[in-house]
């Protein structure tokens, strides 16, 4: 029965996303494996809402690409970690 | 034990390989090797599923004192699930790399045996040496191909890698000046949970593990190395290397420390989940996005073992290595058909992304189930509702990637039509469900664990 | 006095990895870091007037009382063994980055990201 009942959900979820998919297409570019292609890129309403509530852009600012800041961000959070387990 | 032959195999034919010249007898060769040991684990893995644990005593040492290899339920079950996987990816490399191919194989090889080694080794120093052997060639082949973004990636992941393998080491020191033992039965057998030293070590080695297997803290550096990387290169990072990792928390966790419940590791598994999910739908690079997509699926994993999930667990563990193969695979097609993607390897695309959004008769739809349907036995609904609706997201940043492609023409690679297959083989669940028992029962059985490695 | 040392030894190995701009510079630093631990390692094994642990019928006694624990200097060489691959490694990296990147400042090698 509750597999019955999440497998609707899931599917009825699938027919919205479906249906929300705007028919207007804008050309991007996009990279795929690495190297910048020209691909559709579908225009979704999902995303913008979603990244505008959880303020996902300014978070996303800490994936600077720069080794040192990940070292360290790396560092700090084994040392934070190890002392909340030695706590618990 | 024959699978112990399996790891000398695999190295000896890496070095066999640079002799020859011609392309043809290098791809034959690899694939036999990893196709040959298969079977020897196959082989010792039946006699472990009939007769117990299996051990081989290295150069004839009793088993505390030398390193020992040991094959019970659930190690015999990865080693084969990794083997196979890194069949698959050879085999396809082999239309993949055109160039320098026997260095290629060389290093893949090695970096297969060292992951077979950190599956089968029953020694924690012995550990660490496997594990270094797998991360200095998957460095080494992370840098393969010597562009810009790959030695940037390799020397990201260098670094990262080594000085996470430096916490491990100094652990694993710390653990022979306090226990004055090496071998895994015997620290079960020496060890105290309440001294608050060894408490403190034996989260260090977990935590150097969680590095490498890029959960929430740590995820940081995974995104940017697969979207350096090759694509068989990257599929072997996400297929087999975090496999492999994973494997050896839950060893430590369950087998070492008998933790059955760590509230630590699944308020990590949930961030995982979450961030990984929502990150991957700011990509705009398909690599990064099934990187990201990697990473929430391990947050799955790691809720379902850190709330004593066992069975469902190793049902996802084994969904989630097949299908990250599988969707790796088949993006894999994308450069060698001039920037579109192959057709069949598109319905597989589309296929593995549906499964692990949990679309009802696909096989991670049913481990996902479990998961969810133990949470809430657990009394944990808020972990329930969360990756309930994670779940949700990924079908969008998956479809997210299915309506860039463009259809290309039509060629058969067998090994993503292999992968479909299992794909669909895992989803009669009531059938790898007693599987999957058998294998829990094994892992919460310690003291056993204990008599079949030492034989007092 | 000597875990003194190692452990100084690791935290400026530690330092040069973390806060070190320059690659080699890193890559110097990582290799402090584990011959820091490589030095752990042989305190652990350490004893003090200790002889070579090889057993001769004559001296079972004396070998029972001040024998030195083989294992770790075992150890040691195995992992001596991986640092240097591990350093090999990272110095060809860095040369084939200063070909292509033609700096070595790792600032300035942050193509990957977001």
């Amino acid at each position: 029965m509750n597999l019955l009942i999440s497998s609707i959900i899931i599917i009825s979820t699938i027919v919205f996303f479906i249906s929300i998919r705007s028919k207007k297409v804008k050309r991007n570019s996009v990279y795929t494996c690495g190297e910048p292609i020209k691909f559709k890129k579908p225009e979704q309403l999902f995303y913008r809402t979603l990244t505008k509530t959880l303020r996902l852009k300014k978070l996303q600012k800490l994936h600077t690409g720069n080794l040192d800041d990940y070292l360290l961000m790396i560092f700090i959070c084994f040392m934070l970690l190890l002392m909340i387990m030695v706590m618990i | 034990m024959i699978a112990a032959y399996s790891i000398p195999l695999l190295i000896s034919v890496s070095f066999i390989l640079l002799v020859f010249k011609n392309g043809k007898i290098i791809k034959t060769l690899s694939i036999l090797s990893i196709f040959f040991s298969l079977c020897f684990v196959l082989f010792s893995s039946v006699n472990v599923f009939y007769s117990g644990i299996g051990t081989f005593a290295v150069s004839g040492f009793r088993p505390p004192f030398g390193i020992v290899l040991v094959l019970d339920k659930f190690s015999s079950s990865i080693a084969s699930l990794i083997l196979f996987l890194s069949l698959m990816i050879v085999a396809f490399s082999s239309n993949f790399v055109k160039e320098k191919i026997k260095e290629f194989h060389t290093l893949l090889l090695l970096a297969v045996a060292g992951s077979l080694g950190i599956v089968m080794t029953g020694d924690i120093f012995n550990m660490f040496v496997f594990t270094e052997i797998m991360s200095v060639a998957t460095y080494a082949l992370v840098g393969f191909a010597t562009r810009k973004k790959n030695l940037e990636a390799a020397f990201k992941y260098l670094i990262i890698g080594s000085v996470s393998t430096a916490f491990m080491l100094i652990a694993i020191v710390l653990v022979y000046s306090q226990l004055g033992t090496l071998n895994m039965a015997d620290i079960i057998v020496k060890i105290n949970l309440n001294d608050k030293i060894l408490k403190i070590i034996f989260s260090m080695f977990l935590l150097s593990f969680c590095v490498k297997s890029a959960i929430f803290p740590f995820y940081i550096w995974k995104p940017d190395v697969i979207s350096g990387s090759l694509e068989p290169v990257a599929t072997f990072l996400v297929g087999v290397v975090s496999t492999t990792t994973v494997y050896v928390i839950i060893r430590v966790l369950y087998t070492i420390l008998g933790v059955y419940y760590s509230t630590w590791l699944s308020v990590l598994a949930i961030m995982t989940m979450g961030l990984g999910a929502f990150f991957a739908l700011l990509q705009d690079d398909i690599k990064r996005i099934l990187a990201y997509g990697s990473i929430s699926q391990l947050g799955y994993i790691f809720l379902a073992f850190s709330s004593s999930l066992i069975f469902q667990g190793l049902y996802h563990l084994a969904n989630n290595a097949i299908i990250e193969t599988l969707l790796f695979l088949s993006i894999g097609t994308i450069p060698l058909h001039k920037k579109r993607i192959e057709k069949v390897s598109m319905y597989g695309f589309l296929l593995g992304a549906l499964s692990l959004t949990g679309i009802p008769p696909l096989n991670a739809f049913f481990s996902k189930f479990f998961i969810i349907a133990g949470l809430l036995e657990n009394k944990l609904f808020l972990y329930a509702i969360i990756s309930g609706l994670i779940s949700i997201v990924t079908l969008f940043y998956y479809m997210k990637v299915y309506f860039m492609f463009k259809k290309g023409e039509k060629r058969i690679y067998w090994p993503v039509i292999i992968l479909i297959a299992f794909v669909l083989l895992l989803s009669f669940a009531p059938v790898w469900l007693q599987f999957f028992e058998g294998i829990e029962d094994d892992l919460l059985a310690r003291y056993e664990y204990v008599i079949g490695v030492l034989k007092p | 006095m000597m875990h003194i040392f190692t452990i100084t030894m690791i935290i400026i190995g530690f330092y040069g990895v973390l806060f070190k701009g320059n690659i080699l510079k890193k890559v110097m630093g990582l290799n402090v870091l584990t011959n820091g631990i490589n030095l752990l390692l042989i305190i652990v094994g350490y004893r003090p007037d200790g002889i070579d642990a090889i057993a001769l019928p004559s001296n079972i006694g004396y070998f029972l009382k001040s024998a030195v624990d083989p294992l770790p200097q075992a150890l040691v060489l195995t992992s001596i063994v991986i640092d240097v691959s591990v350093t090999a490694f990272a110095l060809v990296l860095c040369y084939k980055l200063f070909k292509n990147f033609k700096t070595l400042n790792i600032k300035k090698i942050s193509t990957l990201r977001g």
